[in-house]
């Protein structure tokens, strides 16, 4: 028995480095993980995309489970990603709120105008302030905000059939109790 | 580019985020541009901190737009007062360690620190342990007398090679 375990060492190495590799095959290191989930969403307070006279804030997100969609009209992404959202907001399962991104409210809004507009309101923020307390880092992103206001997951990039279906809506329908 | 693989490039491109063009707003005036200490602050730790964006690049290498963007709030941050240590927390609050370029020193990233010198060690050891078992393997055996026969038949050759 002793001297075969001069040959297991190298093969036990072995399989553990190619299980951790084969885990690394599934891992995407460019997505940065949020440091807010688990955390109150940050508190703020913008004008609406709309009507520049009414505000939309953290306290309106509040008593629901919603989602919070961080967009622009010039996002390639955004484009591909609206449709999807569009129908997401026809089926009713939850309100879907957007955080308009840099962006001017001319073109913003003829996106919505043009596209449909799955949003139950959105909030301007132009210079990405509000989106630097989020940790937004690129466009776009969705954060799924529970009844307290507390972050629960983020989409990095695009949200698609594939995330809502696994990722999203499970957690949805858990947070809405 | 076959019209095909055209479309089937775009297709797998169009997937990825996008920060092309953001429009050019009205802003005040950043404190980089009016405070000489706060930009050479800013400059120092845009060496320290990563662009997320372009990952493998410091925000100060960086020249997209998410760069500019950090710059100017860590900028505004430092015109309210905030030290360096305290903006670093600001932005790990928000973004998480990954944003720092040199990842802080402590119990989660020791295996990162230490690990490549504790492997050393460990290496090292390792061959040191074995040249000591074949040096002593090597000293403990002794020869037969074959091997001592032909030693000295072959130490005689030479030395007649020399005087000859």
């Amino acid at each position: 028995m002793g001297k075969y375990l001069r040959f297991a060492i190298p093969l036990v190495i072995f399989v553990a480095m190619a299980v951790f590799l084969w885990r690394g095959l599934y891992l995407k290191p460019s997505e940065v993980p949020s440091p807010l989930i688990g955390k109150p969403a940050p508190d703020f307070l913008l004008p609406q995309l709309d009507d520049p006279q009414k505000q939309f804030g953290k306290r309106d997100l509040l008593g629901k489970v919603t989602l919070l969609n961080v967009w622009a009209s010039w996002c390639a992404s955004c484009k591909v990603e609206h449709p999807i959202l569009m129908d997401l907001s026809r089926a009713g399962l939850v309100q879907i709120y957007g955080l308009n991104y840099k962006d001017t409210r001319e073109e913003a809004n003829d996106v919505l105008t043009r596209a449909g507009n799955p949003y139950v309101v959105n909030a301007f923020d132009e210079f990405g302030k509000v989106g630097i307390d989020f940790g937004v880092y690129g466009v776009p992103e969705t954060y799924v905000i529970d009844k307290k206001g507390i972050i629960r997951y983020k989409v990095i990039g695009p949200v698609t059939y594939e995330n809502l279906q696994k990722d999203v809506l499970p957690l949805v329908k858990e947070l809405q109790g | 580019m076959k019209l095909g693989l055209r479309v089937l490039l775009i297709a797998l491109l169009l997937p990825t985020m996008a920060w092309a063009n953001p429009p050019q707003r009205d802003l005040p005036p950043n404190p980089m541009d009016t405070d000489p200490a706060i930009r050479a602050r800013v400059l120092a730790m845009g060496h320290e901190l990563r662009c997320l964006v372009c990952q493998n690049q410091t925000l100060d290498a960086s020249p997209s737009d998410f760069a500019n963007d950090m710059r100017r709030e860590i900028a505004e941050q430092m015109a309210k007062g905030l030290s360096d240590q305290e903006v670093k927390k600001y932005l790990t609050d928000r973004y998480g360690d990954y944003i720092l370029y040199r990842p802080e020193v402590k119990s989660s990233t020791a295996l990162l620190w230490y690990g490549p010198f504790v492997l050393m060690l460990v290496g090292g050891g390792v061959v040191a342990l074995l040249a000591l078992r074949s040096r002593k393997r090597a000293n403990n055996t002794p020869l037969s007398t074959n091997e001592q026969q032909r030693i000295t038949s072959l130490l005689h050759a030479k030395q007649e090679e020399k005087q000859g």
